[in-house]
């Protein structure tokens, strides 16, 4: 196993009290494998991901472990730590435009990414790299484009930059935290396909956040649903759709519209409600309340993982139907 | 036909030089040579990537910008017609009392100083139908009821709101001045997927109740399918692709408009085995420079299927059945 991460806890310290953003994470992650990690906003997903590059504010308390090929972030020094970062495991993020300095043309951003970790590195020796990286992920022109400032590329274009940028010292594992929720649909299509396209060449890992169950579906080989901070599913993508055992997961799926589906023929099945307060997570299954299999036992206590064909946390036990037309 | 708005022939290009020493040579061709009706009690959908003048088309509607050509007539229900090319200042006041416009990003649309009863208000508040402040407050209160918040919320601040339900803020500003004809750009395109579709619902709801006109813009050609009576594919500033809702999920015509739906990532579709754009279908220069004026098809550069005469003409809307079109020259045979 490649990255291992076991019973990761998150806690933020904030004026309302004790803020579990994270609360008992586990799983497991080999070379090459593209995992997705699927939620609302609020679930716990982002936190996850970046505690695992111990990218979280002072504010911020990690427990438990994280074990990258033998190495683990939470005790290094920060110069092991700096290190650490971008040459085992990099992160892209979702708003590509807002992630660069607008005053740095793309030609010092690479040289000063390739600097962190190689001082001795001078500038031809940095542009050559450069129009390397940025060919791999198919920037047109990337010898005349260098000198270039943000605002000149389009946001598809920049998140190709923040994908070269990454690969810089050829990580292992690429986290990419929602990269395409703000981008068109078609350019959506192009940056997933260039993901596969990385994943397959560099037998690079990836993380796949995103709050989209059916675009992740086409790209991952496992799924992990988390809510409240909990894995609600983790199974293999091709059977989380078909036989999906958490009503959570089900009420992702059925809140999307199929294509061709119009409103004077079907209905739209939402999750009602909203994801529970971080601060006060109550004690039972948090998903009870937004629940439509809901049982009263659901409020008691919380539901164990239940390891039987992938992983699930329900007191139901076995595959979950829809109840309504979905 | 009981048309509610008609754009008819609309142009608008931006300055790319602003202030005394502007050249007035370089201009941004935002829409060209643009005509949609829009029927009374029906939703319109507009759908297209960013940049193709999906916005811009909205915002001459509501008087936000003058179209450079053509004009925009709006049939209000009492009988009096709004004609763009001829409108005083009172006229454009009454007018924005009957089209209401949600916009995309609920964070950046509420002011975070006010409360939501001032949010509401600050519109209603300047217009003639202002009702005094004891009976706006109840009219309020019935708005905060409909779109599913409650009444004390009034007095919060949208900080104090999630992105789901600041946008059920958005949509309740919208409708206090009981529009006929509301403008929803990009509203879902920032939430999550389980919020999406609760919004969505919402505003089914809604505009049965209220009996709504609906210009609905996306850049999601399944939301706009499954929302819209009828859609308008555009690219570049042009309305390439144009018909019923069923039509345009059954039977996509326009290279453009399969290019949209080959970038959906289905499931349930049988046809969708492997995701993405490994086809080839697109070249990677898919941004066109919209400083140009149009000379040929605006999809030529993109579109596996030029020939020639795309890039020297440009294609008119050609009907392929009853209120279907499209603007291709090989409609029919690709």
């Amino acid at each position: 196993m490649m990255l291992q991460i076991n019973n990761l806890k998150v806690d933020f310290s904030t004026p309302r009290g004790i803020l579990k953003a994270v609360r008992g994470i586990t799983f497991n992650l080999s070379e090459g494998e593209f995992l997705g990690i699927v939620g609302e906003s609020g679930s716990g997903k982002s936190v996850t991901a970046a505690s695992i590059m111990k990218l979280i504010p002072t504010n911020g308390l990690i427990k438990g472990e994280v074990l990258m090929n033998g190495k683990n972030p939470f005790t290094m020094s920060t110069q092991e730590l700096l290190s650490f970062r971008g040459s085992e495991i990099a992160m892209i993020f979702q708003e590509p435009g807002r992630s660069f300095d607008p005053i740095y043309n793309i030609r010092k951003t690479f040289f000063e990414t390739f600097k962190a970790h190689d001082p001795a590195i001078n500038e031809d020796e940095s542009e050559a790299r450069a129009i390397k990286l940025l060919q791999e992920v198919h920037l047109p022109h990337p010898e005349d484009r260098l000198g270039n400032f943000p605002h000149q590329f389009s946001g598809g274009q920049l998140q190709r930059i923040m994908i070269a940028l990454a690969l810089a010292s050829n990580p292992k594992l690429l986290i990419a935290d929602e990269p395409t929720t703000a981008l068109d649909v078609t350019i959506q299509a192009e940056i997933v396909e260039l993901l596969k396209e990385l994943k397959r060449k560099r037998k690079l890992a990836v993380i796949f956040i995103t709050h989209d169950i059916e675009l992740v579906s086409r790209l991952a080989d496992r799924i992990l649903v988390m809510y409240s901070g909990l894995v609600m599913e983790d199974n293999k993508a091709s059977t989380i759709l078909k036989k999906t055992h958490h009503p959570y997961t089900l009420g992702l799926i059925n809140s999307l519209p199929t294509f061709g589906n119009h409103y004077s023929t079907h209905k739209l099945v939402s999750i009602p409600g909203n994801i529970p307060d971080p601060v006060l997570p109550g004690k039972g299954c948090p998903f009870a309340p937004r629940c439509r299999m809901v049982k009263s036992e659901c409020s008691m206590e919380l539901p164990a993982l239940n390891r039987e064909d992938g992983a699930y946390r329900c007191i139901i036990k076995g595959p979950k139907v829809n109840t309504e037309n979905g | 036909m009981d048309n509610i708005l008609e754009f008819k022939n609309i142009e608008k290009h931006f300055n790319l030089e602003a202030g005394l020493f502007s050249s007035f040579g370089r201009f941004v061709y935002a829409v060209n040579d643009v005509s949609i009706s829009i029927q009374r009690g029906t939703t319109y959908g507009l759908v297209g990537e960013s940049g193709c003048g999906k916005t811009t088309t909205a915002r001459m509607a509501v008087g936000l910008y003058t179209p450079n050509k053509g004009n925009i007539v709006y049939y209000a229900q009492n009988g009096k017609i709004f004609d763009s090319g001829n409108m005083n200042k009172q006229d454009l006041n009454e007018l924005r009392g009957k089209i209401k416009y949600i916009f995309q990003d609920p964070s950046k649309s509420l002011n975070p100083r006010m409360n939501i009863f001032q949010i509401l208000t600050s519109g209603y508040h300047h217009s003639s139908l202002w009702p005094g402040k004891m009976k706006a407050r109840i009219e309020a209160e019935k708005i905060m009821l409909d779109v599913g918040l409650a009444t004390e919320d009034l007095l919060r601040r949208p900080a104090e709101f999630s992105g789901g339900q600041r946008q059920r803020i958005s949509i309740a500003r919208a409708l206090i001045m009981k529009p006929e004809f509301i403008i929803c750009d990009e509203v879902v395109s920032a939430l999550d997927v389980s919020i999406q579709s609760q919004i969505l619902n919402l505003l089914l709801g809604l505009r049965e109740k209220y009996k709504l006109s609906i210009l609905f813009i996306a850049h999601d050609l399944t939301v706009t399918t499954f929302f819209s009576d009828r859609i308008g594919v555009m690219y570049r500033g042009r309305i390439v692709e144009e018909g019923s809702a069923l039509e345009i999920a059954g039977n996509r015509v326009h290279p453009y408009t399969r290019l949209l739906y080959n970038s959906i990532p289905s499931w349930k579709d049988e046809k969708h085995e492997e995701y993405g754009m490994g086809d080839n279908e697109v070249s990677n220069s898919s941004e066109f420079d919209s400083g140009v004026a149009l000379k040929g098809c605006p999809f030529a550069h993109r579109c596996k299927f030029k020939i020639e005469i795309c890039t020297e003409q440009i294609p008119e809307l050609r009907s392929i059945s009853s209120g279907h079109f499209s603007a291709c020259f090989r409609n029919g045979e690709i």
